[in-house]
């Protein structure tokens, strides 16, 4: 097992920058995310990292050991594809066992460790099939006993779980998270999916436009996150961000919001006391409050220590089961709340919600970064 | 187009409209078979029956003198040899010029495609053209360049020629076949070890029977058919089977044997005629793989 | 920090590829390219009987375009290619139609239409030369039945040779233009057809204003692909009219063939040579340009 170090990365097609300068540092047994949308460069970052892209500029290691230029036979790593990518001509345990093929392992060896993979993933009775004759989910097993087999240092993962439904998704979700635990392994996991990156990981990066956004683990990314793409990437529903005046009040500060109650709009100040962001020279300017759809939420049902409630109309109900999201009307924008279902009954109408303002975020409205 | 009710005016119409459909369609059957029906008919006819019957009847007997004597007994120019030494002279041309331009289009179109390094698209742009050069432009060349290797009006030559100039069709061939193969596959092998060569052979290979197919049928009807370059480039003893036959049928010595120069074209014609009732859904796939490019 | 450097043998590893593609590359560079100098220099060279590497700049092509022969085997390649494309690919066009409306034995019918594309034009110009034969072909046989005035001795006639080329070349070809459009016929989205026909649209409306329209792509590909054909034609005139009577119906592959391996002239048939090239490349370049653009970057 080894630690990863990637240094100031670069990649450049020709004069196009992908990746701008990316440090991440990962311990020994850490299960890294990178997330982020499409083209973000979170896949090219992979592929340096195993080697099947060139690095332009920077290092990356795995241990102490520069790996830029070895080849990725030689790096100790697995890749579990999105694709499977699993070779069509062969049976599932010659797909497993192909790797070991290579390096030159006796039959008697790669046998044993086919069987021992096979019996971990609980899939013995499907070595002699065909890729083709196994269903998606099964695949997916056979692309990580390809991958386990090898017993490597880093794991890599390239959106191994985005052509699986969603019940086979979550299952495969757990299989991962026990198998790290039980390999404690180096695992680098690449995913547009915020719910996989914050179940999965110790730590998650967030790419955008070929830099990290935020390194952290996902209490840290999910909290306080250090600008507003991260905070609308991460969270479903999003995050609510509304734009208020900052104004001065008897014990400090608050944010001015109209919030639509009895069909009209009524001035509320949140209040800003328990952030810890210093908003003394900001009065009477706008800053961007971000609250989460769980942070506004029934009054009376205990939000938070010093949750401020006040009534607001509901627009639309959505009752997700566990939870109904109530649609309200702040500063002429939908904001969402999150409502225990006991209160799925309530669809229109007017209903105290409570605002747990210790849970807020602010950022600025010019460079959508935190205030703190 | 769809299975609507129809009221008896229109059933009408449309069993109207199906006649004149089949009506076409048997007429162009018949434009497109009436040259083998009197190809095989006249190789069947004795001189007499020619000369005297109409080219349209069916041969009184089944005769078969005509092909014996196109196989082995003709006259082309002077060597009255028959068609049989020209048509082994085809064979060992084809069979290695195929072999040699599907491995040669596999691999290139396997580095092209699954590598892609930098003027890889330029380098496929390039060879593309190769398809579609009139082959005129090259022939003063070529007859050079065999002399000066000493292949001229050798065997050799034509597969030389045939394999270069039917490089360009099977690496357009493979290369749009491998392109849809995924890529992640390459990758894969590559973490597990293989290299270059070996994934070629254990993963790429097993997946191309189709195409290979495709290629060595196109290939072989290309080479076989040929006559341009079997007839610029060889003379007499080592002609392929298409210049024998031509120069069979405009022997001007003695009688005009009709019958035998329609045998002679039978038997140029069977081998690729063979291939495509075998394999015509591959012969097919071939024809169109030519024009669908990119 | 100083990175080890890389292992020779890892230096080739990464480089096969382009060592795998260097010789096909090379041969094509050479056995192409490099011959199609060749014969444009030769073109602008004095040569006669053998090459000879006299630069003597375009008197060749002058001379060229001097000949009758020359004139006539390029007007005969302007009516031979005009109607060949535009009769191939209306009687494909129909022919795929036609199979499209769910018939019995398409799979048999399709193999009739289409095996002229498995033989060599040798054959078919020996064959329908044999049919063709003004004593015993197919004119006697039809004069026979009544109609006397019935003309298809073609091949002897210096007008009509040239059609007798067009109807042979339109036999072995039609086959094919009808596998390609059956093919993109076969594969045009059922829901718009559905759509189509739900919103009340005829079968004949169905075919002229939605389904042959999208099959613009398929129709290009085909005259480039039959103009390119009709270029390169040779061996059937050889075998079917033999570029007569006279040089009736020569066209410039035969004339570039004469010129060079018959009649001494290797300069000529050089310079003849190239403007068939320059011919095929004006119609080819531009498509398999927008060809590969349209596709790169999918």
């Amino acid at each position: 097992m080894a630690s990863l170090t990637i240094k100031n990365a670069v990649k450049r097609y020709g004069n196009v920058e992908v990746l701008k300068g990316v440090d991440i540092d990962l311990e020994d047994g850490e299960f890294l995310v990178l997330l982020g949308a499409s083209g973000c460069g979170k896949s090219t970052l992979l592929n340096m990292i195993a080697g099947l892209e060139s690095v332009t500029e920077g290092e990356i290691m795995i241990g102490d050991r520069v790996i830029n230029d070895v080849h990725p036979k030689d790096r100790d790593i697995a890749m579990v594809f999105q694709s499977y990518a699993l070779y069509p001509n062969m049976s599932v345990g010659k797909n497993i066992s192909f790797g070991l093929e290579m390096r030159g392992v006796p039959k008697k060896e790669r046998d044993q460790a086919v069987q021992e993979v096979a019996k971990m993933l609980q899939m013995d009775h499907l070595l002699d099939r065909k890729p083709s004759q196994l269903s998606g989910g099964q695949r997916q097993r056979v692309a990580m006993g390809r991958a386990l087999v090898r017993r490597p240092e880093v794991f890599l993962f390239d959106e191994p779980l985005s052509n699986l439904d969603a019940k086979l998704r979550l299952e495969m979700r757990t299989e991962i998270k026990r198998l790290h635990k039980r390999l404690n392994a180096t695992m680098v996991y690449v995913t547009h999916d915020q719910i996989e990156a914050l179940t999965l990981a110790d730590r998650i990066a967030i790419l955008k436009d070929g830099e990290v956004q935020q390194l952290g683990t996902p209490a840290e990314i999910y909290d306080r996150p250090v600008n507003m793409f991260v905070a609308g990437l991460v969270g479903s529903p999003p995050m609510n961000f509304i734009e208020a005046t900052v104004v001065r009040t008897d014990s400090g500060y608050a944010a001015e919001v109209m919030v639509r109650a009895a069909g009209a709009d009524q001035t509320v100040l949140l209040d800003l006391d328990a952030q810890a962001a210093d908003v003394s020279d900001r009065v009477g300017r706008k800053i961007i409050v971000g609250l989460r759809p769980e942070a506004i939420t029934q009054a009376g049902q205990k939000a938070g220590g010093d949750a401020q409630s006040f009534p607001s109309d509901i627009d639309v109900t959505e009752a997700t089961g566990a939870d109904t999201l109530c649609v309200l009307h702040w500063n002429g924008k939908e904001v969402m709340a999150r409502v225990s279902s006991g209160y799925a009954q309530i669809i229109e109408g007017t209903m105290d919600f409570a605002v747990d303002m210790s849970r807020a975020s602010l950022f600025d409205p010019e460079t959508e970064k935190r205030l703190d | 187009m769809s299975d609507h009710t129809y009221s008896p005016a229109q059933g009408q119409s449309v069993l109207w409209m199906r006649l004149l459909l089949w009506a076409l369609l048997i007429l162009f059957a018949i434009w497109f078979l009436l040259p083998a029906y009197v190809v095989v008919g006249t190789s069947l006819k004795d001189l007499e029956e020619i000369r005297g019957g109409s080219l349209l009847a069916l041969p009184h007997e089944l005769n078969f003198s005509a092909w014996k004597h196109a196989w082995n007994e003709a006259c082309i120019g002077v060597r009255c040899t028959g068609l049989e030494p020209y048509f082994w002279n085809s064979v060992f041309m084809a069979l290695p010029a195929v072999f040699i331009s599907t491995l040669l289009g596999a691999l290139t179109g396997y580095a092209l495609t699954k590598f892609q390094f930098r003027g890889a698209n330029m380098i496929f742009a390039l060879i593309l053209f190769g398809c579609f050069v009139p082959f005129q432009v090259v022939i003063l060349p070529m007859a050079q360049t065999l002399g000066r290797l000493g292949i001229t009006n050798t065997v050799y030559g034509l597969i030389l020629v045939h394999s270069v100039y039917g490089l360009a069709f099977t690496t357009l061939f493979f290369r749009n076949y491998y392109v849809t193969i995924p890529d992640e596959l390459v990758r894969a092998a590559t973490i597990d070890g293989a290299g270059f060569f070996t994934i070629f052979r254990r993963i790429i290979l097993p997946l191309s029977p189709p195409i290979i197919v495709v290629s060595v049928i196109w290939q072989f009807t290309q080479i076989w058919n040929d006559f341009l370059f079997g007839a610029s480039f060889t003379t007499g003893g080592a002609q392929p089977i298409t210049v024998a036959m031509n120069n069979l049928v405009n022997t001007t010595t003695g009688v005009k044997q009709y019958n035998v120069d329609m045998a002679a074209a039978l038997i140029t014609a069977a081998p690729t005629l063979f291939v495509y009732i075998v394999a015509g859904r591959y012969f097919v796939r071939g024809l169109t793989a030519g024009s669908v490019k990119g | 920090m100083s990175r080890p450097p890389i292992p020779f043998t890892d230096r080739i590893a990464r480089a096969l590829p382009q060592i795998v593609v260097a010789p096909s590359f090379a041969a094509i560079l050479f056995f192409v390219y490099g011959f199609i100098a060749w014969t444009g220099y030769i073109s602008m060279s004095k040569s006669k009987m053998l090459p000879n590497y006299d630069f003597v700049g375009i008197r060749q092509y002058w001379r060229l375009f001097q000949m009758d022969r020359w004139s006539v085997a390029l007007e005969n390649l302007f009516i031979f290619g005009f109607l060949f494309i535009a009769v191939a690919i209306v009687i494909g066009c129909l022919l795929a139609v036609l199979l499209d409306q769910r018939i019995r034995a398409e799979g048999f019918i399709r193999t009739i239409y289409l095996y002229p594309m498995a033989i060599s034009f040798i054959i078919t110009g020996t064959a329908w030369k044999w049919i063709m034969n003004p004593s015993l072909g197919l004119e006697t046989v039809v004069r026979g039945w009544g109609w006397e005035s019935f003309r298809f001795g073609w091949t002897n006639d210096e007008t009509l040779a040239v059609y007798a080329l067009v109807m042979a070349a339109v036999w072995q070809s039609a086959g094919f233009v009808m596998a390609l459009f059956l093919s993109a016929l076969r594969s045009v989205d059922q829901d718009i057809i559905k759509a189509a026909s739900l919103d009340g649209a005829s079968p004949w409306k169905i075919y002229t204003r939605i389904i042959l329209p999208s099959m613009r792509p398929v129709f290009m590909s085909a005259v480039v692909i039959l103009a390119h054909l009709a270029i390169k034609s040779f061996d059937l005139v050889v075998a079917l009219t033999g570029g007569g009577p006279g040089y009736a119906s020569t066209l410039p592959a035969n004339f570039m063939y004469e010129m060079t391996f018959r009649r001494n002239e290797i300069g000529v048939g050089a310079a003849s040579a190239m403007v068939m090239l320059a011919t095929v490349a004006a119609i080819m370049v531009p498509y398999l340009y927008s060809e590969l653009r349209g596709k790169k970057h999918v």
